[in-house]
């Protein structure tokens, strides 16, 4: 596939650019892998300081609990949040193939990406909904005050769902344009 | 040091030697801010370098390298918050339409600019094949790289090629 085109020659003029300055030797490299394994390390400790910390308020709850409801409310907010960092984590480092064909790999990430415009971000705060839901019949049974001031955290909490689903959802249209594209490209 | 990294090690120095000023390039054809195209050559390289332990010669090292390199690049431009709309190879007349006004300096700057200007504009599956085009890769190897079909590919290149001619050689052939 020679260049055919008259006149400055596109390939010319791409393949004559000056060096990149900063040189990429193996020591370099060994430093920028031993960074990032030290960030994911770091990322790691501080996913198990929050478990830790569930588990202390959970037990905490737990021991404070006079009835069942309390105990059940210790227990769901426990085992929610555990289940949202694993599903944080495996969003966070997921397992691919870095040579994966770079249409596929493309494709792959806006259907990723679609899904999250789409809603899909709520199944990572899913395992937290029961937890929410005894939260709101807590609050709304046993919490004194006026009912507006019991359900204002429960507004708010579904004011930032709707405003952040809005706003996900202006994507929707590009990202499913750029997708039928692709497809058609693979040939799929 | 273990075995497989000092092969790790090799593999690395082999692709970095033959493909690094390509890497480089890539890289520019993705960024145009000098510090997020510092991050991304080192990305870059750091994924090439990790993706070596798993190199299982499903494919060649040439076509390994660039999808590694444009797999790594995608999810950088994807990832940028606020970015500039990215249109297709197809819609690059109209953009160059809209460049008037303050935009005008573009058609003064110097070709290579203009070139690397009208490559970062574009769709990330656009971009990957202009800039394989670019290094001189034939259909063959583009599809490897990018799993896309020949016929796709094919249609893409003369409208690339369509494309550049109408901003290096307004005047001259188009390539069609």
């Amino acid at each position: 596939m020679a260049a055919e085109l008259p006149g400055p020659d596109p390939k010319s003029l791409w393949k004559d650019q000056e060096q990149e300055a900063e040189s990429m030797t193996l020591e370099r490299i060994h430093f920028l892998v031993r960074r990032y394994d030290g960030r994911v390390r770091f990322s790691i400790a501080a996913m198990a300081v929050i478990l830790v910390l569930v588990g202390l308020l959970g037990g905490q709850a737990w021991i404070k609990a006079h009835d069942t409801v309390m105990r059940v409310w210790a227990i769901l907010f426990v085992f929610g949040e555990v289940a949202v960092c694993v599903l944080a984590y495996r969003i966070v480092f997921p397992q691919r193939d870095p040579a994966e064909p770079a249409g596929a790999y493309l494709r792959r990430r806006l259907q990723i990406r679609l899904g999250y415009a789409e809603g899909r971000w709520l199944m990572v705060i899913a395992p937290l909904a029961p937890f929410m839901l005894l939260s709101v019949y807590v609050d709304l049974t046993r919490r004194p005050g006026p009912l507006g001031a019991r359900l204002a955290s429960l507004g708010v909490f579904v004011a930032a769902l709707l405003i952040a689903g809005l706003r996900s959802r202006r994507r929707i249209p590009k990202l499913k344009a750029q997708i039928t594209e692709l497809d058609g490209l693979l040939g799929g | 040091m273990p075995k497989g990294r000092s092969e790790q090690d090799r593999r690395y120095l082999e692709a970095a030697t033959d493909f690094g000023p390509a890497l480089d390039r890539l890289a520019r054809g993705y960024e145009a801010d000098p510090d997020l195209r510092r991050d991304l050559r080192q990305e870059i390289h750091t994924e090439l370098w990790r993706s070596l332990a798993r190199f299982d010669r499903r494919c060649s090292l040439r076509t390994w390298v660039y999808r590694v390199a444009h797999n790594t690049a995608a999810s950088h431009v994807l990832k940028q918050k606020g970015r500039r709309d990215l249109v297709g190879v197809e819609e690059l007349d109209a953009v160059a339409a809209d460049d008037d006004g303050p935009e005008r300096t573009l058609i003064d700057r110097d070709a290579r600019q203009r070139l690397l200007d009208m490559i970062q504009t574009l769709k990330p599956a656009d971009r990957q094949l202009t800039l394989l085009y670019l290094e001189d890769l034939d259909a063959a190897a583009m599809a490897e790289v990018t799993g896309l079909s020949t016929g796709a590919i094919a249609v893409k290149i003369h409208r690339i090629k369509a494309a550049l001619a109408a901003r290096f050689n307004p005047g001259g052939d188009d390539g069609r």
